[in-house]
């Protein structure tokens, strides 16, 4: 790697400058969530796999409320909604935690930039139409962009999106299909947004970019382990 | 991932004229993923992902029924279901009122291999073949996606079975190993035991063998969320991929029978066949939600398939069972953007914001950003450790993980960056500065304080030489005089403070010094941001 700044530092900076310019402000969110705002809020009831303890990092120390590293950034929306005044645009940047095995495309850590604007009779033009703008900023003018519909508990219509892969013939990194997967977006269920106590009448919509995949897409990288410093995972 | 025979799709959908390869195309735009399509002897193979809340395609039932209603092609026809001989019996399943359930019990030839092409259809399914009543269950199971099984009746110790949770110290041995339930485990249980898991993992002791006589086939509709769970709970894939209603496992028993072609009793059913839902809606929220216009023509031949609508233009809409996820209009307006596709849906340009970028970002982050462009243009090279955690004394480190996610047993969350980057620039050949960005946690009162750092090291050479090197970077960056004391790599950065710097023990490559920065403070200073 050259003496320069970390590809995801870059691709942070670069997310955060092309969200800065559509209208969005940062915000602060922790790493360390509690387990309403991680599941219950979003419409992730008791039960549901992802609250497994196999497929989340809970926390253990006598006298600590109950508290587990975030498994994605989405967390931020019940704080945001909770404290902040609508109309709203906001994003946060920073690293979420799965137990995932390591290999060329995932890994136990990542970066993930997400994204929430809260207005009245937002739908899910605009968020094409901001997904669009901030990809093409992100890719150039020519990128070629797919979004497929999708499902998360918090969100509906939920959507996935993808950018076309720069290889020809099928890479590690698209796994053959010529698209690479970089993140989810969706309308929030207005139970989220009733739930976390957003005046009524609001629509919100939210977005989250992996910014591991951006960097490796923009960098031409074909493993995720490549960007993470070569010593041992601490397992 | 389920995996699907193109030709049993086309086989419950002759209205299917899509290519195999076209299939795979089309298929990520109606919201299923395609991981593979390949070649299986005659027939093709598609590995899908098939999203959470549709456990209605975990079969080729299901996805031959939403393919057929996405495309407007005709399914085939329900076969007649096999008739019931009458002299062989009944064994009841009693148990939970509410959900449905069935069972069937059959008259057993000697049990022989399947047949090849049957044996060659399981495998291509990633099943394995085994003998004919088994892989009869399997297939159907795969086929129909219900959640069922098939016993040795005559070695159930008792008259009658039972649908119920698990008790306390109950153990079932079966396919992969011995597993010890839980009180949130459904099994089906005898007089004296749990003989099925989740309706679907038999008992070794259970199985259907050389000596069967008589096999008892059976279904519960447990909750597909109970029987996923269940799934990861104890680690097996087959309870995660199946879910049904009573049609399902009704369906699921009919196919099993007919490819055992065995004579049976009769079918034996209790419990509900599950609630009609609706869904309210207005039109102009759909159209709102989707981004298409929906005018009161246009509307109600999307909605057909999905279930009956009343008024025309918008009101209720009685679900068809089969779709009990289509719950409010986000859900439906979500469908009808899968039906009209995505890439259809009208892009409303955001407005660009006339402030400068940088005012929309956090102090700290500002901070951070021109720490980093006058690190790297003074030669210090940016790593990023993969590392959160780290195996610490309980002494050192009171937030430790629970211990239950598998190979983080024992580990603490990391209080500094500095000790994991100089182990890391010790292992390296070439470079000699470095730093890194990163997020470290401490234990406030009930909760965990969270610092953000920006930790650096210099290595090799004279340490004089470093040490003036260091403070005058420091000084230049920071507009003051940084202190010097000597750090301990093993140790944090003290809460009171904001910045340290100076000397590290001496490293095998030669001297080291290094320092540690607090963004948030050093920001809300304001004399550095």
């Amino acid at each position: 790697m050259s003496r320069r700044s970390h590809p995801v530092a870059r691709a942070v900076d670069e997310i955060s400058a092309a969200l800065a310019t559509l209208g969005y402000r940062e915000t602060l969110s922790p790493q360390v969530e509690d387990v309403a705002n991680n599941f219950e809020r979003l419409n992730i009831a008791p039960g549901h796999p992802e609250r497994d303890p196999g497929r989340a990092f809970y926390l253990r120390a006598a006298g600590l409320e109950p508290r587990l590293l975030r498994t994605h950034i989405s967390s931020m929306h019940p704080r945001l909604l909770a404290a902040g005044r609508p109309p709203l645009r906001a994003f946060s940047a920073g690293r979420v935690f799965r137990p995932e095995s390591r290999d060329a495309r995932h890994s136990p850590v990542f970066h993930q930039v997400e994204a929430l604007r809260v207005e009245r009779g937002l739908g899910l033009a605009d968020l094409k139409g901001t997904l669009c703008a901030l990809l093409r900023r992100l890719f150039g003018r020519r990128a070629r962009l797919r979004l497929r519909p999708s499902y998360f508990p918090y969100t509906a219509p939920s959507l996935e999106f993808d950018v076309a892969c720069r290889c020809r013939a099928g890479c590690a990194l698209c796994g053959g299909t010529g698209w690479c997967e970089l993140g989810g977006a969706g309308l929030l269920r207005p139970e989220v947004l009733r739930r976390s106590g957003c005046p009524a009448g609001f629509d919100a919509m939210a977005f989250a970019v992996g910014v591991e995949r951006c960097a490796m897409l923009r960098e031409g990288l074909p493993d995720i382990r490549v960007l993470y410093a070569e010593r041992q995972d601490p397992r | 991932m389920p995996r699907f025979s193109y030709s049993a799709l086309r086989r419950r959908c002759p209205g299917l004229t899509l290519t195999p390869a076209q299939l795979a195309r089309r298929l990520p735009g109606w919201g299923f993923g395609v991981d593979e399509c390949r070649r299986s002897g005659s027939d093709w193979v598609l590995d899908l992902e098939v999203p959470y809340d549709r456990p209605d395609c975990l079969s080729h039932r299901g996805l031959a029924r939403d393919l057929a209603s996405l495309l407007g092609a005709a399914l085939a026809p329900a076969p007649p279901s096999p008739a019931g001989a009458g002299e062989v019996g009944s064994i009841p399943l009693h148990g939970e009122g509410r959900l449905f359930r069935a069972t069937r019990l059959v008259r057993a030839d000697d049990p022989r291999p399947s047949p090849p092409e049957l044996a060659a259809r399981l495998r291509a399914l990633g099943g394995t073949p085994f003998f004919a009543p088994a892989d009869a269950v399997q297939l159907a199971r795969l086929d129909c996606g219900a959640p069922i099984w098939a016993v040795d009746a005559d070695r159930l110790r008792g008259p009658t079975l039972r649908l119920r949770r698990a008790r306390p110290g109950e153990t079932l041995e079966h396919a992969y190993g011995r597993t010890t339930l839980g009180p949130d485990d459904w099994v089906i249980a005898d007089a004296a035991g749990p003989v099925v898991l989740g309706s679907l993992l038999e008992g070794s002791a259970f199985q259907v063998g050389h000596g069967t006589r008589r096999i008892l086939l059976g279904g519960a509709a447990l909750p597909a969320g109970e029987l996923r769970l269940c799934g990861v709970r104890h680690g097996i894939a087959e309870l995660q991929a199946c879910a049904g209603g009573a049609d399902e496992i009704q369906a699921s028993l009919d196919e099993a029978l007919s490819l055992l072609r065995a004579r049976a009793g009769r079918l034996w059913t209790a419990g509900r066949k599950g609630r009609e839902s609706s869904c309210v809606f207005a039109r102009r929220d759909l159209e709102r939600l989707s981004g298409f216009r929906l005018d009161a023509r246009r509307l109600p031949p999307l909605l057909a398939p999905l279930g009956r609508v009343s008024p025309a233009g918008g009101g209720r809409l009685r679900l068809s069972g089969w779709r009990p996820d289509l719950d409010s209009p986000g859900a439906l307006a979500a469908e009808l953007v899968r039906r009209l596709g995505v890439d259809r849906v009208g892009a409303r340009r955001p407005r660009s914001s006339r402030r400068a970028p940088d005012a929309a970002l956090l102090p700290a982050t500002r901070l951070l950003r021109r720490l980093r462009g006058e690190l790297t243009g003074a030669g210090f090279e940016e790593l990023l450790h993969f590392d959160f955690c780290a195996a610490e004394s309980p002494e050192a480190s009171p937030l430790r993980l629970d211990g239950r996610a598998p190979g983080y047993e024992g580990l603490a969350l990391r209080r500094d960056l500095l000790g994991g980057l100089l182990r890391e620039a010790a292992g390296r050949a070439r470079g000699r500065r470095f730093f890194e960005a990163g997020t470290v946690y401490r234990r406030a009162g009930t909760g965990v304080a969270e610092r953000a750092l920006l930790c650096g090291l210099w290595m090799g050479g004279d340490e004089a030489v470093l040490a003036r090197d260091a403070r005058a970077l420091l000084r230049a960056l920071l507009g003051r005089d940084p202190g010097w004391t000597p750090l301990d790599p093993g140790g944090e950065l003290a809460p009171g403070l904001a910045l340290e710097a100076g000397p590290l023990p001496i490293q095998r490559s030669g001297p080291a010094v290094g320092f540690r920065l607090d963004l948030q403070r050093l920001s809300r200073s304001g004399r550095v941001s």
